[in-house]
């Protein structure tokens, strides 16, 4: 609060300053620390320590953790608390490095251990290995690179919430806020980490909120229920008053069939649908997860078309399914949400995005062109104070670096044999054993290698309805570009795949900007196929290796978009949060493919070297599971593409409408697990409760620092428990 | 209208994605020819056991599984296990008994479209003619005037201030508030600033703006960061870019 009287003198405003003072442009600042050397060794290593824990804990759970808020608060720690002269905008700039560092992992995660599922050898041994952490690489600087442009659309003038950068930067902005929001900012924290300590517990070893027992009321619900039988264990039967319980049990009571109610109330889920009593194909469950309520709140009212999309999947369509004999007789009611989000839910959910995103892009494009107009004039010295972004030269070398390194590493890997055995002997191709000299030939545009020089000669004797038959056994159909020339190809290959990383890039930071959520598997997803249609069904490590990379840069673009949000926030220069996010985030996928050799190795060790990772080991890889699943759908034939293209004509009509982003927004909630969209529609329910209640400012003021701190102590505490996982094995 | 827009919009989003999975998914009351050959992607029918199974609510076991090719004695079999539909992997116009329902919701989502769209042009023209557009919040001139008066008065006292600290705290209390009132409050009114410049216009006005904030935000952290010199620094640039934005937002 000033003491010296207020001598404005509103009806006489002073001229405007004719030539303000500029601004330094240098990576360097001398007189305000922003990159500092202190700045980018935090960021690096803490970076690279967020990483290795996150990547092995999203092998064995299936989901990742955002980075950035943990980074800010263990900045404020080091670089303010020990170094004693870290600044608001110095912090800023150790987040975003940590967090370039760290998030290429989830890219990274959610595709290149199916190789290892579909039992390719890929240790650090092999070519293959290095490139793909290439192209890992490679996809890290194209999607920062390709996104930068794009700030000002986003940023500047969509004005795209970001919820979780929202939150870095109440956190960011701290020390100036007073100590009363910093109390309420680290209330959150503590009762984030308060709430989910029981659900990361179990993974300790320690009871977890399953452990209070709370299930479902068996000795009421026999007669209540719908007349379905009366259940006996699936198991061997039980005796006593085990058995009496048992009895009584009828399937809405004991759906896995063990003998015991089941629980309403499990580890990490509150199931207030059983509670109630709802039919079985209502699944009204609520994920105990803080960082949901917390993105909900900072989301606030317009969260709630999330919420109503998943009411659309969840409540409309899942029951619909069910009643109308859409589902095999065999699901039964409980069953159905499941079947019907894979079956049904899923590719409508992920055409949505696409129309909605498509449509989103269009009308955009005035606002997109003024802003490359901005830019453009920036980079070429006609407008003042452009500086403060990256130069159009840059982005351009970048793209075209990232863009030969893509290409490089397609030719090398479509040029690769796709078979692991010999086509006419069977005998093994790869590991211990495997043939020096493996002759190759070209069929159908594939590459395929034999044991030697006779069974090559035996090939090309058969006739073309025997090696079309091999071909069709093997699931090695021809890809639409499968008569091109291998080189030829993997160049289209590497630019298509980087259009779409512009694409997906625009989705996935849409997403994340209007409500938190990335939808980043189901983007791998889509990559995938779009290989694998272009290349062939049979060019499995080709598809991965670019839908690793491509995976890799929608992740990195988001995050950028994230980091350069909250540098916005708190005043960062985006020119320098974009140098060090372009020059960090390549770090990323070397240390996480290097830690994922390493559990690779070590679950080798263990299993005598037969599972190198996936079920049977304590790295189960979920994401990679469900990416194989999809690969082999490829292959059947089993792809819904007409429910992506309705999916995506409905998503863009939505567009045209209301505002552009509907359609991903429903898209986005139709494609969501239901447990965590309940949660995130409750904190923003609570959001316009409080904005009632007590006004807008005051949700601002105090609600916003409390969210911040529900997402922070949610992820400060797993990032621990990750770690120390990671440290007990 | 808009309400009307919004509720067709709805109604039929509603219907368009509660009969698009039945693209896969045709009724067996189709003519064999329609259906032999297809290959089913998820099992079908429930067969009867032969011996009563050891757990009643047991799923039981499909009349044929996912991957089987569809013949006609197949179909008969499914049809007199009363199985009315099945999930193939195969999509036909043809096949497809919720195409017309699918196109109804297509032209909804046109016509709901159009309603809203229309709402907003008719609501642009009273604009025009000096109707308030978005009653119950600030017009966007107010709030930028609110902006510049603020950075303004900071500009004129600041040098009459004697310590930092005194500076320091001013910018941080007149700035957040800013932050948290005026700079929301010309952001809200994003609808009326499309509505008289185009979208084309709005983006050059928040290119300025955007540009402004920064500035301000800067001054914000520098303050709390007790830089004095680049707090005071970033309010000169604040106030040069306020001008502009304030340029960019005057009719043309």
């Amino acid at each position: 609060m000033s003491d010296t009287p207020n001598t404005s003198d509103p009806s006489q405003p002073d001229p405007p300053p004719a030539n303000p003072p500029a601004h330094s442009s240098g990576l360097f600042d001398p007189r305000y620390r922003e990159v500092t050397i202190a700045s980018i060794i935090f960021g690096l290593i803490v970076g690279a320590i967020m990483n290795a824990a996150i990547t092995y804990a999203g092998l064995k759970i299936g989901f990742t953790i955002v980075g950035s808020a943990i980074a800010a608060v263990l900045g404020f720690g080091v670089l303010r608390g020990i170094l004693r002269k870290g600044t608001i905008l110095e912090t800023n700039i150790g987040q975003t490095i940590a967090s370039a560092v760290n998030t290429p992992n989830s890219g990274v995660i959610f595709t290149v251990p199916v190789l290892y599922l579909l039992g390719y050898s890929l240790l650090p041994s092999s070519l293959d290995f290095w490139l793909i952490t290439l192209a890992c690489v490679a996809g890290a600087i194209l999607g920062c690179a390709f996104i930068i442009p794009l700030r000002k659309q986003m940023i500047d003038i969509d004005r795209l919430r970001f919820p979780s950068p929202t939150g870095v930067a109440v956190i960011l902005k701290s020390p100036g806020a007073g100590a009363k929001k910093s109390i309420v900012l680290v209330a959150g924290i503590l009762l984030g980490a308060l709430i989910y300590l029981p659900v990361g517990m179990p993974d300790l070893g320690g009871p977890g909120y399953g452990s209070i027992g709370w299930t479902m009321p068996a000795e009421t619900l026999p007669e209540a229920s719908t007349g379905e039988i009366a259940a006996q264990p699936a198991a061997a039967p039980l005796e006593g008053e085990d058995a009496e319980v048992v009895s009584d049990l009828t399937i809405r009571v004991d759906r896995d069939r063990n003998g015991k109610p089941d629980a309403i109330l499990t580890n990490s889920s509150f199931d207030l649908g059983r509670l109630l009593g709802l039919p079985d194909q209502y699944q009204l469950v609520f994920a105990i997860a803080p960082f949901a309520i917390g993105a909900g709140f900072i989301t606030g009212r317009a969260g709630l078309m999330v919420l109503a999309g998943g009411i659309l999947a969840y409540f409309v369509i899942n029951p619909l399914v069910y009643s109308m004999g859409w589902a095999p007789a065999t699901i039964r009611a409980h069953e159905a949400p499941g079947y019907a989000f894979g079956a049904f839910n899923r590719p409508l959910g992920i055409g949505l995005l696409l129309g909605g995103a498509l449509m989103g892009v269009v009308f955009a494009l005035p606002a997109i062109r003024e802003a490359m107009k901005s830019i453009a004039s920036a980079s070429f010295g006609k407008k003042k104070g452009g500086s403060d972004e990256l130069g159009l030269k840059v982005l351009v070398v970048s793209v075209l670096a990232a863009l030969l390194l893509l290409f490089l590493a397609a030719d090398f890997v479509g040029d690769n044999p796709v078979n692991l055995t010999d086509p006419i002997s069977e005998v093994e191709l790869t590991g211990e054993g495997a043939p020096e000299d493996q002759p190759t030939t070209s069929y159908g545009g594939y590459t395929l290698a034999f044991a030697g020089q006779d069974t090559l000669d035996a090939w090309n004797a058969w006739t073309p309805e025997q090696r079309d038959q091999y071909m069709d056994a093997n699931n090695l159909k021809p890809g639409w570009l499968g008569w091109m020339n291998p080189h030829l190809r993997a160049l289209i290959i590497a630019l298509v795949g980087a259009a779409w990383i512009w694409f997906a890039g625009i989705i996935i930071a849409q997403c994340a900007g209007m409500t938190d959520w990335s939808p980043i598997s189901g983007m791998a997803l889509l990559t995938v196929v779009l290989v694998l249609l272009l290349s062939g069904s049979g060019a499995v490590v080709g598809a991965v290796l670019l839908g690793a990379a491509l995976c890799v840069a929608i992740t990195c673009a988001a995050d950028m978009m994230g980091d350069l949000k909250t540098g916005y926030l708190v005043g960062s220069q985006p020119k320098r949060q974009q140098i060090v996010e372009l020059i960090s985030t390549g770090l990323g996928p070397v240390v996480c493919m290097l830690v994922l050799a390493t559990i690779v190795a070590v679950n080798l060790k263990a299993t005598e070297g037969q599972i190198p990772i996936g079920p049977g080991t304590p790295t189960v890889a979920p994401q990679a599971q469900a990416l194989q699943a999809v690969i082999t759908g490829v292959q059947g034939g089993e792809m819904p593409y007409a429910l992506y293209g309705f999916g995506a004509l409905l998503g863009a009509l939505l567009g045209l409408g209301a505002f552009p982003g509907l359609g991903v927004l429903v898209g986005l909630s139709m494609y969501l697990p239901f447990i965590y969209i309940s949660t995130y529609g409750l904190g923003c329910i609570i959001n316009m409760i409080v904005v009632k209640a007590k006004g807008k400012r005051w949700s601002e003021d105090w609600g916003v620092p409390f969210a911040a701190g529900l997402v922070v102590g949610e992820a400060i505490l797993a990032l621990i428990i990750n770690l120390t996982v990671l440290a007990i094995g | 209208m808009k309400i009307l827009g919004f509720l067709i919009i709805t109604a039929s989003l509603v219907l368009g994605v509660a009969v698009a999975p039945t693209a896969y998914v045709p009724p067996l009351d189709l003519p064999d020819e329609q259906l032999v050959g297809l290959t089913l992607n998820s099992s079908a029918g429930l067969a009867t056991p032969e011996a009563p199974p050891a757990d009643p609510a047991a799923a039981g076991e499909p009349i044929a599984e996912t991957n089987t090719v569809l013949t006609a004695e197949l179909l008969e079999a499914l049809r007199a296990n009363g199985v009315k539909r099945v999930r193939v992997k195969e999509f036909s116009f043809g096949r497809w008994t919720g195409k017309w329902w699918f196109l109804l919701a297509v032209v909804g989502l046109f016509v709901g479209a159009g309603l809203v769209r229309l709402d907003m042009r008719q609501r642009l023209g009273a604009s025009k003619e000096g109707e308030d557009l978005t009653p119950g919040t600030n017009s966007p001139d107010a709030s930028l005037s609110a902006i510049i008066e603020a950075i303004e008065s900071l500009r004129r006292d600041l040098p009459h201030m004697t310590t930092e600290h005194d500076r320091e705290a001013a910018i941080i209390e007149r700035l957040g508030e800013v932050q948290a009132v005026h700079v929301p409050a010309f952001v809200d009114s994003r609808e009326s600033i499309v509505s008289a410049r185009g979208l084309a216009g709005y983006a050059a006005v928040m290119d300025r703006f955007a540009a402004m904030e920064r500035q301000i935000n800067r001054a914000w952290s520098a303050a709390a960061d007790a830089v004095d010199e680049e707090a005071q620094d970033c309010i000169e640039r604040a106030s040069a870019l306020a001008i502009e934005t304030k340029a960019a937002l005057e009719p043309r």
